[in-house]
């Protein structure tokens, strides 16, 4: 042991400094590459869970009027409940352009401006001061507004951060058309739905006495009908603005049953909707999830490529030290010593960098959460032991039986034909230099070709760490087009549409429709109205759709659109949560009211992680939409025609631009394309160094040429082609490899978000175009660049290189 | 001596390594007449291969001139010496003188190549040497799948195959057998009968007693210089081995 021990340390001391470097430093990266992205998708869950602690498990969000939720309240199967909180919609500006709210009344007496009599004359919210029941926003910053204040507001943390808004700003709360201005003394995170920018309406909590002057006029309010009870994830068609709501946030007894108790209470048509914290925690978590899964399996990516970096470095490297290696078999090593060796080296090497891109993975997992940043903040670095443990083991191992097979080859050459300093046997079939000399190919091609093919494992190695890089290359390109398509054509996520129009409380859905039709910058409108629907114990989201089928442009994936009642579109996440089929037919209940729809496709849609299921208004009589949801014309922009929608509707409707790509997505996307041009430089710099070693193992061969009559020029050239085969063959193996690992990964992205597969979109035209020239280019150029200094020693140097 | 096939004049040639000169070669003098054959010998070390270098363009001295065929060959770039050495020198070396990626038909006709002879006639002149040299079947293979001896006639057979003014060897029987080492030697003493002009570096007196003429070194100069006896008839290694006994 001692022996082996001390090969390893005069191994990692007296070896080349670069070639040491580099297996430390690919070892860190793809260390870090699949440490960050674990932290990323796991360290999310248990932040979120402590919040769920902290709120007191909120496992059911209940909305219904207040009458009811008091009912709900003495269900059996909860533990705890929050007071009946009233709530009412607003809209907020948040960048310029409004957003809906939710405010919700903190404690005190509710208002009886907005409500019927005997409905709920009073109504308590969680007390903030003691924190008492579940689904207590989570004061952040600031304070919670004073008993009684009519102006103050505590404000959502995620929308806060997003726009900026801090303790002390002024912020413009809108009820019904009309403006309250109100001060910000807090920000605050509330778990009864996912976070902005994912889901809205955001959550503002206010005083009692602030909603009794928010909440709408007598004559101009909420019958207690349910509106919308359901202002879930990310829809469009939270309560219109003016309505009044309540909500209700229960501890379960066994919140395993959540579900269950969901179904069972919307099947008393007692409530209109009902939230599971399941189905909250998924929304929140599911960005990350991809995100950290795409980032882990860019580490992976990086480990390939380190691989290959790893086999071929050490190759070139036990050539050199083939003397030295003999020499110590004449010692009396034996070849299982040398082996354990010269693995062991490598080794200490790849844990150093696991280790150190361990803690570097672990520094900027923060950074990358992209999902609860805005809402959480930036978590303090963790390292996770465990997670640092086993991606070190697996990039160690890797970087082991990567070394094993040179470092095998290299104890078992004859120790007294390199003493005697015989040349390494190079491995060139008969076939194949006959080959090459047949193809008339040029002296300076036909050589540099030759030089690549005379060792065909290293050239394997080699061309294989570019290869993976250019596949990186290929996957992150095709990973941006996709993601730019699903913001780019909103249909894709099941937004097909450019502006909501939300009608305001009061306002004749008949009236709209009218409107709508009359105005030439619409291009088309649809309208929804959004429901919990019920199928045995399960609940999902359920929106019926009105106005001309034909305007709702959502991207049917398999069968074909909605076109008469009776029918239903399935996102994926349902479709496949319910193992359904084009052609099956679905026993719902809505409202209370039993649907029997035949599923006639399924369609892309991200929403509830395409948990939806769309079917046809007529089948919800008499309950208005929600939302019209209306496009441009072709020639138009979302901007112009909420301009003349606002101008035309007045205060009928709150009128607002679809929200685009949220900034998250860009973190994702710089993320992506930094670790695919990580990919590519490693690849790159190994192929120089590859092209490098060989140069330099060919030295006399060159300095042979160089006596026949090869010029400087010649002997740069034949390493310039020998470069270019080699990016040829890598771009012939990483392009298609590439495009395959790209569809795989594309389609696990878009089937986690709930849109299906077969999404994704081809890199770019220019990527896939340039990649094999460009490839080409740049072995070529590696090429060149690693043989120019040889080139330019004196050809008498040459042909005594040892 | 008239026309000259070679003339070098106090060739100096300094290395430097890890911070320090060595002066592997001080003032250096030699011509080479047309059909010379010129053993160049000394120990270890005493500048012999630095010498064929410089002649033969490989390197460039520190001070001195070298005339290959009319040309001076000093001044000139690597490149425009590597032009010069594709028309007018062939080289051979102790061993790994041929390029392992190319058959060995593809090394013989290297040269010829280089030159712009076309495919068709580089490729026929390359066999017929290769014939001439006994190493005909050899022609597609590799250079590794060949014994020393044969990977050495094919070397001969590449400096020689487009008839250069001047052929140079370093050690070309020095990693060989007695057997191979006759046969080489044999085939040098047949070229120069038809009129070669050799420069031959070796550490053996056998093979230098073939030249017409031997150049012993000593320290990086050239310490005695003297003709030897035309033996009688047909040369022969055999011969060679005698005179050595």
């Amino acid at each position: 042991m001692a022996a082996v021990l001390r090969l390893v340390l005069a191994g990692v001391r007296g070896g080349n400094r670069a070639t040491a470097l580099a297996a430390v430093v690919v070892a860190a990266l793809a260390t870090a590459g699949i440490v960050a992205g674990l932290s990323v998708r796991d360290q999310g869950g248990p932040r979120v869970d402590r919040l769920y602690v902290e709120a007191g498990r909120p496992d059911l969000v209940v909305y219904g009027t207040p009458e009811a939720l008091e009912t709900v309240r003495r269900d059996r199967a909860l533990a705890d409940s929050s007071p009946v909180v009233r709530y009412v919609a607003a809209t907020v500006a948040l960048h310029a352009e409004p957003v809906d709210a939710r405010v919700d009344a903190l404690s005190g007496p509710a208002a009886t401006g907005g409500n019927p009599p005997g409905r709920a004359p009073t109504v308590d919210g969680p007390d903030p001061g003691t924190g008492a029941g579940p689904g207590r926003p989570l004061l952040r910053t600031g304070r919670w507004p004073v008993p009684g204040a009519t102006d103050e507001v505590v404000f959502d943390r995620a929308a806060a951060t997003d726009a900026g808004i801090r303790v002390g700003d002024r912020v413009e709360v809108t009820v019904a058309g009309r403006p309250y201005p109100l001060t910000v003394v807090g920000t605050a995170i509330d778990l009864t739905d996912c976070f902005h920018p994912d889901c809205d309406p955001i959550r503002l909590f206010v005083d009692a006495a602030t909603l009794s002057r928010l909440a709408p006029a007598p004559g101009d309010t909420d019958t207690g009908a349910p509106t919308s009870p359901d202002p879930t994830a990310g829809t469009p068609t939270s309560p219109a603005p003016g309505r009044s709501g309540a909500l209700l946030v229960g501890r379960l007894t066994d919140p395993a049953d959540a579900e269950a108790v969901a179904a069972r209470l919307l099947a008393d048509g007692q409530v209109t909707g009902v939230q599971t914290w399941a189905d909250t925690r998924d929304d929140i978590l599911i960005r990350d999830r991809i995100f950290g899964a795409s980032l882990a399996g860019f580490g992976l990516f990086v480990l390939v490529a380190a691989a290959f970096v790893v086999a071929g470095t050490a190759t070139a490297r036990l050539l050199v030290r083939r003397r030295e290696i003999a020499l110590l078999a004449s010692v009396g090593y034996t070849g299982r010593q040398l082996v354990a060796g010269l693995v062991g080296e490598i080794v200490l090497l790849g844990t150093t960098g696991a280790l150190a891109g361990g803690i570097a993975g672990s520094l900027l997992a923060p950074y990358l959460q992209v999902g609860l940043t805005n809402p959480l903040g930036r978590p303090a670095p963790r390292i996770a032991p465990l997670t640092l443990l086993g991606a070190g083991v697996l990039v160690v191992l890797i970087l082991g039986v990567a070394t094993g097979l040179p470092a095998l080859r290299a104890a078992r050459q004859p120790a007294s034909e390199v003493l005697r300093d015989r040349p390494p046997r190079a491995v060139t079939p008969d076939r194949v230099a006959r080959l090459l000399d047949r193809l008339r190919l040029g002296t300076t091609v036909r050589y540099g070709i030759g030089a690549v093919l005379v060792r065909p494992g290293r050239t394997a190695l080699t061309a294989g760490a570019v290869a993976v890089a250019v596949a990186a290359l290929v996957v992150g390109g095709g990973f941006t087009a996709t993601m730019d398509r699903l913001v780019a054509e909103p249909a894709y996520t099941g937004d097909p549409y450019d502006v909501v129009v939300a009608p305001a409380s009061g306002t004749d859905p008949q009236r709209l429709v009218a409107a709508l039709s009359g105005i030439p910058e619409v291009g088309g409108w649809y309208s929804q109205t959004d429901r919990r629907a019920l199928l045995g114990d399960r609940t999902f989201l359920s929106r019926a759709v009105g106005g001309d089928p034909d305007d709702a442009g959502f991207v049917v994936r398999e069968g074909r659109p909605l076109r008469a009642a009776g029918e239903a579109l399935v996102g994926y996440g349902l479709l496949h949560r319910l193992d359904l089929r084009v052609g099956d037919t679905v026993p719902v209940r809505v409202d209370d009211i039993p649907l029997t729809l035949t599923v006639v496709g399924w369609y892309s849609e991200t929403e509830d992680t395409g948990e939806v299921l769309l079917y046809r208004a007529e089948q919800l009589p008499g309950v208005p939409p929600d939302a019209f949801l209306v496009s441009a014309q072709p020639e138009g922009t979302p901007g112009a025609l909420a301009a003349v929608l606002r101008d035309r509707l007045g205060t009928d409707a709150t009128v607002r631009i679809r929200a685009s790509d949220p900034d998250e997505l860009g973190t994702f996307t710089v993320a992506v394309r930094l670790m695919a041009g990580l990919l590519l430089a490693v690849g790159l710099a190994h192929l120089g160094t590859g092209l490098l070693s060989g140069a330099r193992e060919r030295s006399r061969a060159l300095g042979v040429l160089r006596a026949v009559g090869f010029t400087v020029r010649q002997t740069v050239g034949q390493a310039a082609a020998g470069g270019a085969a080699l990016g040829l063959l890598a771009a012939s193996v990483g392009l298609p490899l590439g495009l395959v690992a790209h569809r795989l990964l594309a389609d696990r992205a878009t089937i986690g978000m709930g849109a299906g597969p077969g999404l994704a979109e081809a890199p770019p035209l220019f990527l896939l175009l340039g990649t094999v020239p460009g490839t080409v280019l740049a072995g070529a150029v590696a090429g060149a660049l690693a043989t120019r200094r040889l080139a330019r020693r004196a050809a008498s140097e040459l042909v005594r290189w040892e | 001596m008239a026309d000259p096939v070679l003339r070098a004049a106090g060739l100096t040639r300094t290395y430097r390594h890890e911070a320090r000169d060595r002066t592997a070669l001080r003032d250096a003098s030699i011509e080479v007449g047309r059909g010379d054959w010129v053993a160049v010998t000394g120990p270890s070390g005493s500048g012999k291969s630095t010498l064929l270098h410089l002649l033969g363009g490989l390197d460039r001295p520190d001070r001195g001139e070298v005339w290959l065929a009319g040309h001076r060959l000093d001044n000139r770039s690597e490149s425009g010496r590597a032009l010069l050495r594709r028309r007018h020198v062939g080289f051979v070396f102790q061993f790994l003188s041929l390029v392992p990626t190319m058959t060995v038909l593809g090394n013989v006709e290297l040269p010829l190549v280089l030159q712009g002879v076309g495919h068709r006639d580089a490729r026929r002149r390359a066999r017929e040497v290769l014939d001439e040299l006994g190493v005909a079947d050899t022609a597609d293979t590799v250079p590794t799948a060949l014994s020393g001896g044969e990977q050495q006639r094919v070397a001969l057979a590449r400096a020689v195959v487009h008839r250069p003014d001047l052929l140079l060897a370093d050690e070309p029987t020095g990693a060989l057998d007695s057997t191979a080492a006759g046969v080489v030697l044999d085939l040098l003493r047949r070229r120069h009968a038809d009129g070669q002009s050799i420069v031959l570096v070796t550490h053996d007196h056998r093979v230098a007693a073939a030249a017409d003429r031997v150049v012993t070194m000593l320290d990086g100069r050239i310490a005695d210089e003297r003709k030897l006896a035309e033996p009688a008839g047909e040369p022969t290694y055999a011969h060679l081995l005698d005179l050595d006994g």
